[in-house]
């Protein structure tokens, strides 16, 4: 956390804690900034020393009305609204963990990273945020809102940016120098059907290799059975096999290229796809 | 300042339904009448919105009346939050060029450029609050405004963890402070 947000942590802990004293504040709301600022600021002035009292009922209910808000997002929400309900979860979680009962908070915390993980796309925009947080502003190791930012940085992995049959997203790999294989025996077996589906049209073996809005390129079958890099959604493209350009030929389905083992680029507008056909 | 709302009657209803009608969010704070706010949940709740969304009221009558008055006092509060916003200067760059403002109850105001409105909400709270809206009323009517500390404390908080962690490395995040 930068030094002016743990400025702010202060001042309105400080404040918190005057209306406290004065018999208008809330103790949960004491230690909620306590707890966010104990992640960065563990022996900071304002928190040592600092002693509250409160129900592990209250902090149940709590985090019950902050899981239920968390749950409640969907992917038509706007961002800021989804930030505010996490926001309002990991402060709950922050309190519960610096009041050393984070068992209170678990079992809400495990439900909603169990919807984060189903319903991935309302929280994708935050998984850089999730990235930096737990970077630079990590929640004590006993808080249970380190699953749940874990669960929206991973957000990002999943749905139809990820591609099948793989992990990472090529472009994730890419940034990270990660090389893309991919292997031609599944593409080469004779498949097997069960007699009693015989009849229906046989889907051929399918692997994306990388995918952009508009565009999917892939490793399949053709009608005979050969295996082909199959580029659709895009008219154009260079295929090159160890160094040497491919001939394609256009299909309905898009862009066919014979798929041998050994290094290929193929570049599709500005972008560059580099990966390896292995035996 | 004024804003400009949803052009869709359909997405305004939805937007009231899902921050003025949330009891975490106590709006009863900001239109000063709880007993209103407690009747016009209840007629929401009676026909299935609450639970299923601001379609339930279409074709009624009293459920769409609650819900088009409600954007009218939601729009007004996002206006003044705006004008508060701008005095006390808790403005925020936030992310795909958008400017967040935080009204001195905690009303924040999200807009794109031209002063269209993005969404306005007060920050979810947990604190202090019971599940039951009868409950919530109860309790808020002893407590009264002064929560609205507690309101302002929070979205400041939010709106500027979000821009910080944005500058950290979350590149949806662009423009500086206005």
């Amino acid at each position: 956390m930068t030094g002016t947000g743990a400025d702010l942590l202060r001042q309105q802990l400080l404040a918190a804690k005057t209306e406290l004293e004065r018999g208008e504040g809330e103790a949960l709301e004491v230690a909620m900034l306590a707890g966010m600022l104990a992640r960065t600021s563990p022996s900071d002035d304002v928190i040592i020393g600092l002693a509250l009292e409160i129900d592990d009922a209250d902090l149940a209910e709590a985090v019950d009305l902050a899981a239920d808000g968390v749950m409640r997002i969907d992917e038509d929400d706007d961002p800021a609204e989804s930030w505010d309900a996490l926001s309002s979860l990991d402060e709950v979680c922050a309190a519960a963990a610096w009041l050393g009962t984070p068992d209170v908070v678990a079992p809400a915390v495990t439900h909603v990273v169990q919807v984060v993980r189903a319903f991935p796309h309302a929280w994708r925009a935050h998984a850089g945020a999730a990235t930096s947080l737990l970077q630079s502003q990590a929640p004590l190791s006993t808080d249970p809102a380190n699953r749940v930012w874990a669960a929206i940085e991973a957000s990002q992995w999943h749905g139809d940016e990820v591609d099948e049959g793989t992990d990472i997203p090529w472009r994730v790999r890419e940034r990270l120098g990660l090389s893309l294989v991919v292997e031609l025996a599944p593409f080469l077996r004779k498949q097997t059907l069960l007699a009693a589906t015989e009849a229906l049209p046989e889907e051929p073996p399918w692997r994306s290799i990388a995918r952009e809005s508009g565009w999917e390129l892939a490793i399949t079958t053709d009608i005979h059975g050969l295996a082909i890099l199959l580029l659709s959604g895009e008219s154009s493209a260079a295929f090159e096999h160890e160094g040497v350009a491919q001939a394609v030929t256009s299909s309905h389905d898009g862009l066919v290229c014979a798929a041998r083992p050994g290094a290929w680029r193929v570049v599709v507008g500005s972008s560059e796809i580099n990966f390896r056909v292995s035996t | 300042m004024r804003l400009h709302p949803y052009p869709e009657v359909a997405q305004r209803r939805r937007k009231v339904l899902k921050h003025v009608f949330d009891h975490r969010e106590r709006w009863w704070e900001i239109f000063g009448d709880l007993s209103s706010w407690h009747e016009e949940y209840t007629v929401l709740r009676g026909l299935g919105c609450i639970a299923e969304g601001w379609e339930r009221a279409a074709g009624d009558a009293s459920g769409e009346g609650v819900l088009d008055a409600n954007h009218a006092r939601w729009l007004g509060a996002a206006e003044t939050a705006c004008d508060e916003a701008l005095a006390a200067q808790r403005v925020y760059p936030s992310d795909a060029g958008r400017t967040c403002y935080i009204g001195h109850d905690g009303v924040t105001v999200y807009t794109s450029d031209a002063q269209h409105l993005a969404t306005c909400f007060r920050p979810s709270q947990c604190v202090g609050s019971r599940r039951s809206a009868s409950e919530v009323t109860q309790r808020a009517d002893a407590r009264g405004r002064r929560r609205s500390g507690i309101a302002q404390r929070a979205a400041v908080r939010r709106a500027s963890r979000r821009t910080s962690l944005a500058s950290d490395g979350n590149s949806a995040f662009e423009g500086s402070e206005p």
